[in-house]
């Protein structure tokens, strides 16, 4: 499938994918991916469009690897920042890799332990080092000036709007430089949703961003490159305003 | 094509209602003849020295066996806890090749009759081991029991844990403990207290492996082990069989705080449970 980019695109490939196929471990199945090749550029927002079933999550997925715990089988290659997934250390990977969901997922705990989790895995800090993390986190997401003064409350009373906000803080704490969004905002109300896009837009400045959805306007809001998923394949790579019909 | 008869329709709603009011009622008279007659057998014996002296089966009071009985509860619970908490773990998040033999063992304990448990506990912690009859030799036979029950009932509150959140803990680098150790145990927690507490109210209405492994004392255990403890199934067990009216009575006052007992630690385990219901919900 030829990519159809402008060159300014083109030189900033962040994810590089090489016939990648993915498939369960019953041999009698279709694949659910088929020799998909593709790229996602640098500090843009890279949508995965299609049909139900057509394999949107399980690409998303197969780039931090988190298709192995669900026990699928891939084949083929995903290079980032140079180096095939495949052979990272899959907890540095998926540090580089965050993920925000459709349904918004806090832990149980409080606002600052969710936020704090992801740093307290893989860095020593001191307690001021980490309140600085969360804080700016916070602050990316808009979310500390809702949250400033019940830090230490559960994250369960928040909002859906501001929980799916804080699972981004979750993530972005971490500091990726990829960031997959499986429909984040399928879940919300239209308000939220807005809040979310904006926020998209803000955060493709610090990281790549690969989302996907099924929502055509969302994707013509904030789409820089959309790639067209059918039934586990590439249909077409291309530019937004191309592949949305803009003029 | 023919249309069923709406009357018979009804009729079989109505017929099944009915059957399963009956059988409901018919459960709850049983528990209530028994409450009943245990209350009433305890109340026409009651005086405040029972609860408050120790004693042997025959006079004095029950407190030794009260305290008894809630040092071998918490000795089968610290024992059974850790024992079923990593059974539940290692089958619901690390599902290795011994997983199916595990959990056969676990149904087959839990289904060995109280008396077996007893005897094992005889030979094994009373004289292999040389703890005597003792506090130690009752606990861990009791936890025996207990350990099925805790891994059951744990491995449900983790399958009750979102899989959302196992995903997200994984996809920020969090290795299998991290997320065992710092997302599971933490929503888990409420169900798993539950089922523990659950299994400790059962425990606490033991008496056949009691009776091979902790003696009876008219005091309260000096040590651990080679120190006889007393509990409140066996005022029960020795007291309903004495001629005298004053033991009985010490029967029935006994079998009316392990009701008690019995009922407090179920009502805890309900309010546990409905946390974690709550929080899952929320």
């Amino acid at each position: 499938m030829e990519t159809q980019l402008s060159s300014e695109l083109n030189e900033r490939i962040a994810v590089k994918i090489e016939n990648l196929t993915v498939r369960t471990r019953n041999a009698g199945q279709p694949p659910i991916l088929d020799r998909v090749s593709c790229e996602f550029y640098e500090h843009a927002i890279n949508t995965v469009v299609g049909p139900s079933g057509s394999g949107k999550s399980t690409l998303l997925r197969a780039i931090n690897r988190l298709n192995e715990i669900n026990g699928l089988v891939t084949e083929g290659k995903i290079i980032l920042d140079g180096e095939d997934v495949s052979h990272m250390n899959a907890i540095e990977l998926r540090r580089k890799v965050g993920m925000v969901f459709q349904q918004p997922n806090p832990f149980p705990g409080s606002i600052f332990d969710n936020v704090a989790f992801g740093p307290r895995l893989h860095w020593k800090m001191t307690k001021r080092e980490l309140n600085e993390v969360v804080k700016d986190a916070l602050e990316q997401v808009g979310l500390y000036e809702e949250v400033k003064d019940k830090l230490t409350s559960s994250a369960m009373t928040l909002s859906g709007g501001q929980k799916q906000r804080l699972c981004i803080a979750r993530a972005i704490a971490v500091r990726p430089s990829v960031l997959l969004m499986d429909e984040p905002t399928s879940s919300l109300d239209p308000k939220s949703k807005s809040v979310i896009e904006e926020l998209m837009i803000k955060l493709k400045g610090e990281a790549t961003i690969v989302l996907v959805t099924h929502d055509i306007s969302q994707a013509k809001r904030v789409s820089d490159h959309v790639i067209l998923l059918r039934n586990g394949r590439v249909e077409s790579s291309e530019e937004a305003d191309k592949a949305l019909g803009y003029e | 094509m023919k249309e069923r008869s709406m009357t018979l329709r009804l009729a079989e709603d109505r017929l099944a209602r009915a059957v399963g009011i009956g059988v409901i009622s018919v459960l709850f008279s049983a528990l209530l003849l028994i409450v009943y007659y245990v209350t009433s057998g305890a109340l026409s014996h009651f005086s405040w020295d029972m609860l408050t002296t120790f004693g042997n089966t025959t006079s004095g009071g029950i407190l030794n066996a009260i305290i008894g009985t809630w040092l071998l509860i918490g000795i089968s619970t610290a024992t059974s806890f850790p024992l079923g908490l990593v059974t539940a773990i290692y089958l619901s998040e690390y599902r290795g090749r011994l997983s199916g033999l595990i959990r056969l063992s676990i149904d087959v304990l839990a289904s060995v009759p109280s008396m077996v448990l007893g005897l094992f506990g005889y030979l094994v912690y009373v004289i292999y081991l040389g703890m005597g009859f003792s506090l130690l030799a009752g606990g861990l036979t009791l936890s025996l029991m207990m350990v099925p029950y805790v891994a059951r009932s744990s491995e449900i509150a983790f399958l009750n844990v979102p899989k959302e959140l196992r995903e997200a803990a994984y996809a920020l680098g969090a290795t299998k403990w991290q997320y065992v150790s710092r997302v599971l145990l933490r929503a888990a927690w409420p169900l798993v207290a539950s089922g523990v507490v659950l299994s400790s109210s059962i425990a606490a209405g033991e008496t056949a492996q009691l009776l091979y492994t902790a003696g009876w004392n008219t005091g309260l255990p000096s040590a651990l082990t080679r120190s006889q403890v007393p509990y409140l199934t066996y005022v029960v067990w020795s007291g309903i069989n004495q001629p005298s009216a004053y033991a009985n009575g010490l029967a029935y006052v006994s079998a009316e705080v392990l009701i008690v007992t019995v009922f407090s630690l179920m009502v805890l385990s309900k309010v546990l449970e409905r946390r974690g219901i709550a929080w899952k919900r929320s």
